[in-house]
């Protein structure tokens, strides 16, 4: 508890600054997306769009889907490559006796801050999200995803576990936020892809009700025999001397445009997907850095 | 007397070429203040380094009262209290922090009442963040948080450099005062030979990664002589600038000339190895 109030300390700044935005974009997004409501003579999918482009709720959407994931960065840099950067270790390490010890002081601390900030994120942007989509089951839905719930706080854990990691190898602050970020950039999309790989895909055509809630993964059209293809294909199927304009008119009448999607339902078994691999990272990098901060020269 | 630090054949190499120690074999007795003397790069901060256990010998073997502090570093840690030549103190505690600090880790063993009383004794502020401490007061704070921890080792790797005179010689009092009441051995390395005169009573004098010279201050310095010319039955070390020749007696009864000081001495292992580089 005693080195947990040294932590908060060092690093008042930083939390302060970090729990202000967070209140400051959690305050203005569900205030904003609370008074904003669509007109009745506006349809569902109509009402979506809508509300989704008013700038002041999707600002504090973003900004509260992002500030987690910055500050896992921050955090978990900050833990090991800002001692090491300020020469403390040597003095740290000497007095810990084991420097297992001494990571837990350093990353404990981190972890419950960058976890709250995201916990608050995850039920703010849930609730910006529902207020948005008013009549939506969200868990079963697409729509937001990402943006909301507990994949927020594995995000920020992903990112401070690889800020860790880089940051121990490195020792250099500045640089590991750098080198973090291009990593995270990279993992993020990855992590999605293979959330979404083993899951089956649907063809939606075009106006089917669920779309809204589903996450499109591919675009195409369905054929004359029924089977998804590419739109350009379609022309195989007309009869023999249309062209120009005609050819234009079977196409849309006969080849009608689809999508290929993963179903609002499917959202819990993606995420739960994504999650696990961005888990894995996360616990991956953080033996990485139980492995160097034993081995390291301070 | 049981034997606190030992280096056994210890070699340590950094990169692919630079040797910073080659085969150093030392043995130093438990109690008192042992000087570690050398130019830059002759090796001094890395055998307090493998003694602290922050880093592993390329071969050979070290020792902090009987434990290897690379492979069983916790009790090692457990016995050793270390200095760096940068204090590595946090700049945004109070030197009150620190002691809480080191009293959380150390719960058992560290005496903050006497950590707090040399402090005091070095009139160094204990409630104003490092940041806004001099050099010399933030090496004070590192003492004085040694000597609280009641170590059986004290590792301290140029403390005195960022001192002024007088802030030296209370440093080097508070030092040799604790060290004598408590029994605990420390190595104090340092460029200045006055100082390791004055808070030492062994020397190690180190040139090149090599041990030159070991021992009681007492005897090494009974056993060398200067004087103009070459002595018949002893073997000159090093033409020292004073126009003098530094000799070690090999025969222990020449009688060449005058006694050395320290610094002589010293001086005369270093010129040494800087005609042989």
């Amino acid at each position: 508890m005693y080195l947990l109030g040294i932590w908060a300390r060092r690093n008042r700044l930083v939390v302060v600054s970090f729990a202000t935005l967070a209140l400051l974009a959690t305050v203005a997004g569900v205030a904003y997306s609370s008074t904003v409501t669509c007109a009745s003579a506006l349809s569902a999918a109509e009402c979506h769009r809508f509300l989704n482009a008013n700038p002041p709720s999707t600002a504090a959407t973003a900004a509260l889907a992002l500030l987690p994931v910055i500050a896992g960065f921050f955090f978990g840099v900050e833990a090991v490559a800002r001692e090491i950067d300020e020469h403390t270790v040597a003095f740290a390490w000497s007095v810990a006796g084991t420097r297992i010890k001494w990571l837990a002081w350093r990353v404990v601390p981190g972890l419950l801050v960058t976890g709250a900030i995201a916990l608050v994120s995850g039920i703010a942007n849930a609730v910006i999200v529902s207020n948005l989509n008013p009549g939506r089951d969200l868990p079963n839905s697409f729509v937001g995803y990402g943006l909301w719930g507990p994949i927020l706080i594995v995000r920020a854990y992903c990112a401070f576990g690889v800020g860790l990691f880089v940051g121990a190898l490195s020792g250099r602050p500045v640089a590991s936020i750098v080198l973090s970020l291009l990593a995270v950039t990279a993992l993020l999309p990855g992590a999605l892809l293979i959330g979404r790989a083993l899951e089956p895909a649907q063809v939606l055509r075009s106006g089917d009700p669920r779309m809204i809630d589903a996450l499109g993964v591919g675009f195409g059209a369905i054929s004359p025999d029924g089977d998804f293809i590419d739109p350009v294909q379609c022309d195989k199927y007309a009869p023999p001397g249309l062209d120009g304009d005609g050819l234009s008119l079977w196409m849309k009448d006969n080849c009608p445009f689809a999508s290929t999607a993963l179903l609002g339902p499917q959202m819990t078994s993606v995420e739960t997907r994504e999650s696990f691999v961005l888990a894995l990272v996360a616990i991956g990098c953080a033996g990485g850095t139980v492995v160097i901060v034993a081995k390291r020269r301070p | 007397m049981s034997v606190a630090l030992e280096a056994h054949g210890v070699s340590k190499k950094y990169g692919r070429r630079t040797w910073a120690l080659r085969d150093v074999d030392l043995s130093l007795d438990r109690g008192g203040v042992i000087g570690l003397v050398g130019p830059n790069g002759a090796g001094k901060s890395t055998l307090l380094k493998l003694w602290v256990g922050f880093e592993k010998a390329t071969r050979g073997a070290v020792s902090v009262v009987g434990l290897d502090p690379w492979s069983d570093r916790r009790r090692a840690l457990a016995r050793i209290a270390y200095l760096g030549q940068t204090p590595g103190l946090y700049r945004d505690l109070t030197a009150a922090n620190h002691l809480d600090f080191v009293a959380h880790y150390r719960r058992g063993s560290f005496d903050r009442k006497l950590a707090r009383e040399r402090l005091e004794e070095l009139r160094v502020p204990i409630d104003r963040k490092l940041g806004s401490l001099s050099g010399g007061q933030a090496a004070q704070v590192g003492l004085a948080i040694c000597l609280g921890m009641r170590a059986d080792v004290l590792l301290l790797d140029e403390p005195l450099a960022s001192l002024d005179p007088l802030a030296r010689r209370e440093f080097i009092g508070v030092l040799t005062a604790d060290v004598a009441e408590s029994g605990a051995t420390a190595v104090l390395s340092s460029h200045n030979v006055a100082d390791v005169d004055l808070a030492c009573s062994r020397l190690v004098v180190l040139g090149i990664g090599r041990i030159r010279l070991a021992g009681d201050i007492r005897e090494i310095l009974s056993s060398h002589r200067v004087s103009q010319e070459h002595a018949p039955g002893s073997s000159a070390v090093a033409r020292l600038p004073s126009g003098l020749t530094l000799f070690t007696s090999t025969t222990g009864s020449v009688q060449p000339s005058e006694k050395p000081t320290l610094d002589d001495v010293v001086l005369g292992y270093l010129a040494a190895d800087r005609r042989v580089s």
